[in-house]
């Protein structure tokens, strides 16, 4: 690194500082919440925990890992997150590698894009999509919350972008030494967008991880919930005016140490992950000696 | 003819199964839409429900806040879009010019963590550090001499909040992308500056910039598709009948209609406008960056 | 037809029907399912006489059902989330209750769906409508869901049912609510069977006894004595920590003057004899002197708890954020020591304020009378009785089968002695080794660890106890109580805190803890005017038109006022506004319906 001008070491100190403190201002909510998910309720009832257990206990834990249902609906959104994103970046990958090309070598693309964005927009909403899955007998299965989301246009759009700074000559290269779209694809395209990919493979899961909305209305019944969905059913309804009050369902209510356990149970696996993902769009990959 | 498809055959068929996707699980629902026109009730399914033409797009508008309740949409959404761009690109070159790697990974993972909480959870945590009775954010401010606001019961500081901490929770995330953008740049270009003589601070100006500014198009037109949004979860956890006025946008409106009458149609019907006026936005800013810097965003 | 003919007819008949019990008699097999006139006979076989008639009375609760029926049914709340609703490997679809009626009784309990709770059910039942699949046999709706099926004319019309085959004391329950059941009817007919609250959640008054004693002050009887505890509760440092950190009254106003805790019922009715509600259209509606409905929230008389609210909320007495809290958030300032006073159910005694004594032991939070006006009124509002309805698929053919399960529930719940429904093989409880276990002779039926009950016979690995209701509602829809069931009891625990629970209701009151159970009794003994409901009905076209306006407007004036950001007079205004944006309308349709259901 040749700049170390003055002006850069203080903008270098001052960064790194202003950096820190971001990042404290970020995670200091999600000690509290870790804090919280280790209390008793008794002190998340008067909300005295700050960023310390108060009466620390691990119930809350043991309440929502203890359910067999927990581990049951783990491995249902794994299931799913995994399909989901595969299918979903390959489908999307292989689109956003046709259009990317340009109008002049891919007449007809533009016909393509705007029928991809137009569904971006506009859906015929929960209804239509419900009767769909149902006669086409996906109710009750892994389909149901994999296909469905598998093209997103967003990603589509980003990843053709992406593929367009890739620089021609590297296309030229591989076409030269005969090798067919597809192998051009694999061999040059994909290596080379690996920050794309992993960006995009990370929202996809993301996605898939947290969705809890389609697994509710899919399954016909809460043993096929995936965890995000599992996790929502957990917390009581916060309005008792529907449900009939007993003693027991009083201990139970509006706990908020496990809505705090939950949000690290439902985190923790996205986080395990995303170290490996995170170094391609930390680092990067060097192109090779082409211009802009 | 057969030209073109000989050229053509294999993008053609890469594209086909997302194509096939689409048209599943995308188009054919698409034809529900038309419940928007009708006061749909599922026993009576869609062929028996009966029509009332744009009855529901008419009660939108006059109902006596429905003016409002857009206004607040369009002013919340705007607000989050400019700051929700602003702010993450410059983390993004802020965080781009973090020489160790390691503070560089950590701080990354620290700033995008907010994403994970639930608007459920942050509402009340919000709620308490927000607190004009001894809330953390207050107490700093009386000490610099400032009288407390009640920043979630004032209805003019109602939409600041909403914008500023719906920020903080995305903007880690969304910077992930402009961070995998900066990082695809060839260094060479950066060190071809360098040896003409160009600060830092040049270099970011002329190189950095430049070319993370198709992704920036791209993703503040792919925003713009999302205009009346304007966040339900959120401002669902956050509002409150004193900022009502300030901070009720359509799908909260929508939603405790909808809790009163279960009416999917008037649902649909909103949806519907919300995606006629975003998809008009979306070609609108396809067509300028076309003609003003003839760059495709698609 | 010829006179003759038509009198032939009628003595073939009289004949017939005469002839039926002694068929009964004679046909002793286990056999006793009836098939009502109307029910298809394929499903059966050969027809069998009914069971509810004479004869064999004393079979009533041995019913089953040969060959076996098939009931289907939604569930909107499956336990989930409690932990103790079902045996590690057993769950709503597959328990030791679903084996039970399909071998004693002949019935297979099968589920179109299942949710895990109440805001997912109505979603669930309008996608399922919505791809053409039929409706379950027997499930729970309420409100617009519930309405929608009405008019559709999906649902069976009940009174043949409830006059066959109920159980006497239901039928003489529905007699009494039947004001209740305005919802369900239409045309004259009962279209759904109501869920019943217990009807003991009436609003008491939560004081912290030992701020009462720091200050040296009594508890207070009326509203000035109550306005001087919440300025001392406010500026006396009660706690006595030297600090001014205190509050008189922890409420949320979110929701408006009513909600399900914390509630200010009890001031308004101090004030007033109206009801007052903003968040609901639906409550509340008053009978005037003139025998019509009003609606609370614009009674003049609503000025003067406006007034009072006002005048506390600017001296600082509630707490300020009030308006932006609901029920749970409020409450915390009560458990972590910041207020004083919080009304609201008997049940708080545990949850939230009992958790303010484990934060901190001297915190003693008693529950207390409810505090008279300056013109001697006091009182609370009533909650409404019903939490939804059973209703039931017009093809539906076993709605016998139905209630033969549905009567031993609710023997079960009457413990009546001699009732020929008890079904004596649920003596010591529902399912052994579920919600009892047999213990060396005795009968438990909880605190299994403390009882000596070895650690294998426990229901569940902790020691703690199932929630039975989960697996015993299956196809009822809903789980009802009986209201007003409990207070005997109550009564009974409050006199001798060691008395032996006979019954289970007596043993689930008997689980009360001590401050909720001192709280049911103060609720009991102190007779007040409960603010009444009168519109029962189901929502007016206009209500589902303007109803979420109304209510928006409503809370917001309410709100504006009491923080001091419209003075006193704007009520009139609100009023006007009220009423020219479909309150009027309302308004004339509740009393349309109040004429024509008296």
């Amino acid at each position: 690194m040749k700049y170390r001008s003055r002006g850069y070491t203080v903008f270098t100190f001052s960064n790194t500082i202003f950096l820190t403190l971001l990042s404290l201002v970020c995670v200091l909510p999600l000690i509290h919440v870790l804090a919280l998910s280790f209390s008793s309720r008794a002190a998340a009832t008067a909300n005295i925990v700050n960023f310390w257990p108060v009466g620390f206990t691990t119930d809350a834990y043991v309440k929502t890992l203890g359910n067999s249902m927990f581990l049951k609906s783990l491995w249902i959104g794994a299931e799913r997150t995994v399909l989901g994103t595969v299918l979903s970046m390959v489908v999307v990958t292989m689109a956003a590698y046709s259009l990317s090309k340009s109008n002049y070598k891919f007449k007809g693309r533009q016909i393509y894009i705007w029928v991809f964005v137009f569904t971006m927009l506009f859906s015929g909403g929960l209804i239509p999509s419900y009767i769909l899955i149902s006669k086409l007998h996906l109710i009750d299965t892994i389909w149901a919350l994999v296909l469905p989301p598998a093209v997103s246009v967003w990603n589509m759009i980003l990843m053709l972008n992406f593929f367009r700074t890739i620089p021609e000559d590297l296309e030229e290269a591989a076409f030269i030494d005969g090798a067919g779209h597809l192998r051009v694809l694999w061999s040059v395209y994909l290596p080379v967008s690996m920050p794309s990919i992993a960006t995009l493979s990370l929202f996809t899961m993301v996605f898939h991880w947290n969705s809890w909305f389609d697994g509710m209305i899919y399954m016909s019944n809460p043993d096929g919930y995936p965890l995000a969905t599992y996790l929502h059913s957990m917390i009581v309804s916060d309005n008792l005016s529907r449900i009939g009050v007993t003693l027991d369902s009083i201990e139970n209510f509006s706990n908020r140490t496990i809505k705090a356990a939950q949000i690290f149970i439902g985190a923790l696996p996205i986080l395990i992950v995303y170290p490996f993902l995170q170094k391609y769009f930390v680092k990067g990959i060097v192109l090779g000696s082409v211009k802009s | 003819m057969a030209a073109y498809w000989r050229k053509t055959w294999p993008f053609h068929l890469l594209i086909l199964p997302a194509l096939a996707l689409v048209i599943i699980f995308q188009y054919i629902p698409l034809f529900g839409v038309v419940i928007a026109f009708q006061n749909y009730e599922p026993w009576l399914g869609i062929k028996g429900s009966p029509w009332v033409g744009f009855e529901h797009f008419r009660y939108l508008f006059t109902y006596p806040d429905g003016k409002q309740v857009i206004w607040n949409t369009l002013i919340i959404s705007a607000f989050k879009l400019v700051i929700n761009l602003i702010i993450p690109i410059v983390f993004a070159l802020l965080l781009n010019e973090v020489r160790k790697t390691l503070f560089k990974r950590a701080v990354q993972t620290f700033v995008y963590l907010p994403h994970f909480l639930s608007w459920v959870i942050l509402g009340g945590i919000m709620l308490d550090i927000l607190s004009p009775e001894g809330g953390i954010v207050n107490r700093v401010l009386n000490a610099f001499g400032v009288d407390s606001i009640f920043f979630l019961g004032d209805g003019s500081w109602f939409r600041f909040t909403v914008v500023l901490s719906d920020v903080w929770k995305e903007f880690g995330f969304s910077a992930i992308i402009f961070l995998a953008t900066l990082v695809g740049i060839n260094p060479a270009l950066y060190e071809a500056a360098e040896i003409d003589g160009a600060s830092r601070w040049q270099q970011v100006i002329s190189i950095s910039i430049p070319l993370i500014m198709p992704i920036v198009i791209v993703v503040a037109t792919l925003s713009l598709g999302r205009i009346l949004d304007a966040g339900f979860d959120q401002i669902l956890n956050l509002y409150n009948p004193l900022v009502y006025s300030h901070g009720d946008i359509i799908d909260t409106f929508v939603y405790r209609e909808g809790l009163n009458n279960g009416q999917f149609s008037f649902g649909t019907a909103v949806g519907l406008f919300k995606s006629f006026i975003g998809f008009i936005l979306i070609v609108i800013s396809y067509r300028l960056a076309f003609k003003l810097a003839n760059y495709r965003i698609f | 037809m010829s006179r003759y003919a038509k009198l032939a007819r009628v003595l073939t008949l009289s004949v017939a029907i005469g002839l039926l019990p002694a068929l009964a008699a004679c046909s002793k097999d286990s056999n006793e399912g009836s098939t009502s006139k109307s029910s298809n006979q394929s499903e059966t076989g050969s027809s069998t006489t009914p069971s509810t008639d004479t004869g064999n009375a004393g079979e009533l609760w041995n019913q089953k059902f040969d060959p076996p029926v098939t009931i289907t049914t939604a569930i909107m709340d499956d336990g989930t989330s409690r932990g103790n609703a079902f045996k590690p490997g057993e769950s709503m679809e597959d328990n030791a209750n679903i084996r039970w009626m399909r071998d004693n009784m002949g019935i297979n309990v099968k589920f179109d769906f299942i949710v895990t709770k109440p805001e997912d059910y109505d979603t669930k039942l309008r996608l399922l409508l919505s791809s053409g699949g039929k409706l379950p046999d027997a499930f729970a709706a309420s409100n617009d869901p519930l309405q929608s099926l009405l008019s559709a004319n999906k649902l069976m019309p009940l009174d043949e049912a409830i006059e066959k085959y109920a159980h006497p004391e239901y039928k003489k329950l529905l007699e009494k609510y039947s004001y209740a059941l305005g919802e369900v009817k239409k045309d004259g007919k009962i279209y759904g069977l109501p869920a019943f609250f217990m009807g003991d959640e009436g609003t008491v008054m939560w004081i912290r006894k030992d701020w009462l004693d720091n200050l040296g002050l009594q508890p207070p009887k009326t509203l000035d004595e109550f306005e001087n505890v919440l300025k001392q509760f406010t500026e006396n440092d009660p706690d006595k920590n030297g600090k001014n950190d205190t509050i008189g009254l922890a409420v949320p106003l979110k929701e408006g003057p009513w909600t399900w805790m914390g509630q200010t019922d009890a001031i308004v009715s101090a004030l007033t004899d109206q009801m007052i509600n903003t968040y609901d259209v639906r409550l509340f509606w008053n009978k005037g002197a003139d025998g019509k409905l009003s609606y609370g929230a614009i009674h003049p008389d609503a000025k003067l708890y406006l007034e009072k609210m006002r005048d506390w909320m600017s001296k600082g007495y509630l707490d300020r954020e009030a308006g932006i809290k609901d029920p749970a958030k409020s409450s915390e300032l009560a458990a972590s020591g910041k207020a004083g006073i919080m009304f609201g159910p008997f049940w708080m005694g545990d949850w939230p304020l009992g958790d303010a004594t484990k934060n901190n032991p001297n915190a003693d939070f008693e529950p207390f009378p409810l505090p008279s006006g300056p013109t001697g009124l006091a009182g609370r509002a009533e909650k409404p009785l019903t939490q939804g309805f059973t209703v039931f698929n017009k093809d539906f053919k076993h709605i016998d089968a139905w209630f033969a399960y549905f009567n031993k529930i609710f023997a079960k719940k009457l413990e009546q002695e001699g009732d020929p429904y008890f079904d004596p093989r649920w003596k010591d409880g529902y399912h052994e080794g579920y919600d009892y276990v047999n213990y060396n002779g005795k009968v438990v039926k909880g605190n299994y660890e403390a009882a000596g009950v070895p650690a294998e016979q426990w229901p569940l690995k902790d020691g703690g106890t199932i929630d039975i209701r989960y697996m015993m509602t299956n196809i009822l829809g809903n789980f009802t109580s009986i209201p007003g069931s409990n207070v005997a009891a109550v009564k009974k625990f409050l006199a001798d805190p060691n008395a032996e629970a006979t019954s289970s209701l007596e043993f689930d009151v008997s689980q009360m803890k001590k401050r909720q159970l001192d709280a049911a009794g103060v609720r009991i003994n102190q007779q007040v005017n409960e603010g009444k409901n009168y519109f029962t009905g189901p929502m007016t076209a206009t209500m589902k038109s303007k109803g979420e306006l109304l209510k928006k407007l409503a809370t917001e004036s309410y709100l504006k006022i009491i923080y001091g950001e419209k003075p006193i007079e704007y009520f009139d205004e609100f009023v006007k506004q009220w009423l020219d944006n479909g309150g009027q309308k309302i308004t004339d349709e509740v009393n349309e319906w109040y004429a024509k259901n008296q």
